[in-house]
């Protein structure tokens, strides 16, 4: 059988940082962005929180959650997240490297409230930073925080392992919206961060960190 | 799926971040509202800068709803009530209402967000463009077109009016490779760099003569030319390039095929997909079936990516009419999303029910020879092509014989070789049905009432010996012992369009006397075609 692994999709620049589309002068930073976690953990809640925000809740309805743009400005610099849901069922976590090549972002997803989804993203995180692109930026988002009253007890061994490999921690409601715009902006400006020279290794993703505020009362359910 | 983001390629937008920077981050310092028109209704309007303030909107001091241009107190722009449109007012030499296409949320230095408004047209009025603008903008909208590839004929059409004599040149070059050139199956990759050589030196020189030719008229890019050129050189030389891609791919193909043969029939809800998006899509069947017969890779690469369209929408139309017929799914986020999870297995039982003899071929022929640059929206075609390559995969690599054994066991109709074999064998073997040896067709156990059943047939169809020997142009004037359904019915050569929600409907008693008896039988074996 034909190695249909071996192949990149057409038009993909593996281990690029993203391109650039658009004509003329300006043109907005293109980031490819996969979303990887177990099946159920609110992955493509999260795309459409951020995709379609407070817009379309009045707005027409849409079930396609599997793949999702939305452009961004980020410091006065455009980009434009091609966001890609991948399967997150056991049975085809094989064919995820065909998703995630070549992407130079993941944001990869664990409810809070399920302890053997966390187990899952570890294992998800492992793999990118072994098969994927070096310079990826990878977040570790943990999903459904609005339904914990405390996720200090829940997120503690998922912030260290965060730190250790040098992702961005997040925990996030897409009910809620809590922190979700937060992370693709975070991404954003880390990606045009390393367009500059000066920041050539994965050190520069490690600098970012979410803002938690003090008190938040974000976390409450609406 | 979404279509591609229009501040890409808006040259409003363009402007804002080159030629007025100052202006708009000035905007987003203060958390102002800035309208883009949308790009097609820009013409060849001059972005100036009182254009550029005329669509930065502050707040009214007065009213929420209210705001005003950036620099003039005086232009006033409402909200509508619906929040979808905005109505110029006081101040402007035409008011009118501009609807709002889209909402983009931005941010600016402190992280502050901003809202980024894509709107039908301008605020202001502009001027109308020129003929031949207008003509070049149609040829790249063409060329550009996110649903449409152009097919070989068109890219001559375009590039012949515009390039005539290096078009003569290509054509030689295109003639000498199909006379001469062998594509060797192991060696698929030095053709397509020949082609890519062929393509890439008349880019050049067609550029080189736009240059001469055009000077001050806008003409083709270079990204317009790669695809134009690419679809014209690959697409010329299909036929000779495809066979031996089909050559090299033919165990993967039939494979694929192979695999089909043991969906046949099998339903979305079958591979474990929600109730919900477990539909009829014969649309997407019908898209996909194209598949063989276009020529150019990006033509072929549209098609998959309609496939996916056309999955999405049938099923969106279909859990609309659920969600609102049902009472148990009370607001718009309780409507079920459609992510990869779910596109995978559906994406499997189109690619069944299409019957593409050369899927696999053909996916290796988008990836192999489809080399021109990216413009515009060609990520969503990316993502199409990954999850037909991810379906097709899963496809190889999984054993769906067990639904064929299952099916075998639960066939609610048999096949009219079937039939005439079974009734053959009862008739072989004597009218005592203890000593009966009739099987299913798979060889498996004994059924005695099916036995019993073909027996009864067996008896009737002798009474009807003509219905066999008739031929078959006439049948449709025929009366069939099956009934005017069966003599309507073609053999099926091309895609299976199967209909999980009414397939287990029993027909209407329109049999007849023949099989009239039967309609009230435990049996419950319907007669006809088999699927």
């Amino acid at each position: 059988m034909n190695d249909w692994n071996s192949s990149s999709p057409p038009n993909s620049r593996p281990g690029s940082g993203g391109s650039s589309v658009g004509g003329g002068g300006s043109k907005a930073k293109q980031i490819k962005l996969v979303l990887l976690g177990d099946s159920g953990v609110g992955k493509s809640s999260i795309a459409l929180r951020f995709v379609r925000g407070e817009f379309n809740e009045n707005g027409e309805t849409t079930i396609g959650a599997a793949y999702l743009t939305k452009t961004i400005n980020c410091q006065g610099c455009p980009i434009k997240f091609d966001i890609w849901d991948t399967a997150g069922q056991e049975r085809y976590h094989s064919l995820a490297p065909m998703y995630y090549r070549g992407a130079p972002a993941a944001v990869v997803v664990y409810d809070v409230t399920n302890v053997n989804s966390y187990h899952k993203a570890t294992r998800w995180v492992k793999e990118l930073l072994q098969q994927a692109n070096a310079m990826m930026v990878i977040v570790l988002a943990g999903n459904k925080a609005d339904m914990v009253s405390d996720t200090r007890s829940t997120n503690e061994d998922a912030r260290k392992f965060a730190n250790e490999n040098k992702l961005i921690f997040a925990e996030t409601s897409a009910k809620t919206g809590m922190h979700v715009d937060d992370i693709f902006a975070q991404i954003g400006n880390v990606i045009a961060r390393q367009q500059a020279p000066e920041v050539t290794d994965r050190q520069g993703r490690g600098n970012v960190k979410l803002a938690k505020k003090e008190g938040s009362k974000e976390r409450t359910c609406c | 799926m979404t279509d591609t983001d229009e501040l890409d390629i808006n040259k409003f937008f363009s402007s804002l971040q080159t030629s007025y920077l100052d202006v708009y981050e000035a905007a987003q310092e203060r958390c102002f509202t800035v309208c883009i028109p949308q790009q097609s209704s820009l013409g060849n309007i001059d972005i100036s800068k009182r254009f550029v303030e005329t669509h930065i909107l502050r707040p009214s001091p007065y009213f929420q709803s209210e705001f005003l241009t950036l620099k003039s107190s005086e232009r006033i722009v409402h909200l509508e009530e619906n929040g979808k449109e905005l109505r110029t007012g006081e101040g402007f030499s035409c008011p009118c209402i501009v609807k709002i296409l889209s909402e983009e949320l931005g941010y600016n230095k402190d992280y502050k967000p901003f809202k980024i408004l894509v709107i039908e047209k301008p605020l202001d009025t502009f001027t109308q463009v020129t003929s031949s603008q207008a003509r070049d903008r149609k040829i790249s909208e063409r060329i550009l077109d996110k649903d449409n590839a152009l097919s070989v004929s068109e890219c001559r059409e375009i590039l012949s009016e515009e390039y005539g004599q290096t078009m003569k040149n290509l054509d030689d070059s295109v003639r000498l490779f199909e006379a001469n050139y062998m594509v060797l199956t192991e060696y698929m990759d030095d053709a397509c760099q020949r082609l890519q050589d062929i393509s890439t030196a008349a880019v050049e020189k067609c550029l080189k003569c736009g240059q001469r030719q055009r000077k001050g008229r806008t003409h083709l890019t270079r990204e317009e030319l790669d695809t134009l050129m690419e679809s014209y050189v690959v697409g010329s030389v299909y036929t000779k390039v495809f066979r031996a891609i089909c050559e090299k791919l033919r165990a993967d193909d039939k494979c694929l095929l192979q695999k089909c043969k043991h969906l046949e029939g099998v339903t979305p809800d079958k591979l474990k997909v929600i109730q919900d998006f477990s539909c009829p899509l014969p649309g997407a069947v019908v898209e996909l079936a194209n598949v063989d017969g276009l020529k150019t890779p990006l033509e072929k690469l549209h098609c998959l990516k309609t496939t996916i369209d056309c999955i999405t929408e049938t099923i969106m139309s279909h859990v609309i009419d659920t969600h609102n017929t049902s009472i148990s799914l009370k607001s718009s986020q309780d409507i079920p999303r459609l992510t990869s999870d779910d596109l995978i297995p559906i994406l499997v039982t189109v690619i069944a029910q299409s019957r593409c003899t050369h899927l696999a071929s053909n996916m290796y022929y988008i990836e192999n020879f489809h080399w021109s640059t990216e413009i515009n929206d060609r990520d969503n075609l990316s993502y199409c092509m990954v999850t037909f390559k991810a379906a097709v995969q899963y496809m190889m690599n999984t054993d769906f014989s067990h639904f064929q054994d299952h099916k075998s066991k639960v066939k609610r109709e048999i096949s009219i070789d079937e039939l005439m074999r079974a009734t053959k064998d009862a008739t072989l073997h004597g009218d005592d049905s203890g000593s009966v040896n009739g099987r299913s067709h798979n060889g498996a156990k004994p059924l005695k009432r099916l036995d019993q059943q073909l027996q009864k047939i067996s008896k009737l169809v002798q009474d009807t010996p003509d219905v066999w020997n008739k031929p078959k142009s006439s049948t449709i004037e025929q009366k069939s012992v099956f009934g005017d359904r069966y003599l309507l019915q073609q053999p099926i050569t091309g895609p299976e369009v199967s209909h999980p929600q009414t397939q287990d409907k029993k027909p209407p008693p329109q049999f007849g006397g023949f099989l009239g008896s039967f309609e009230d039988d435990i049996f419950e074996q319907s007669f006809g075609k088999q699927t």
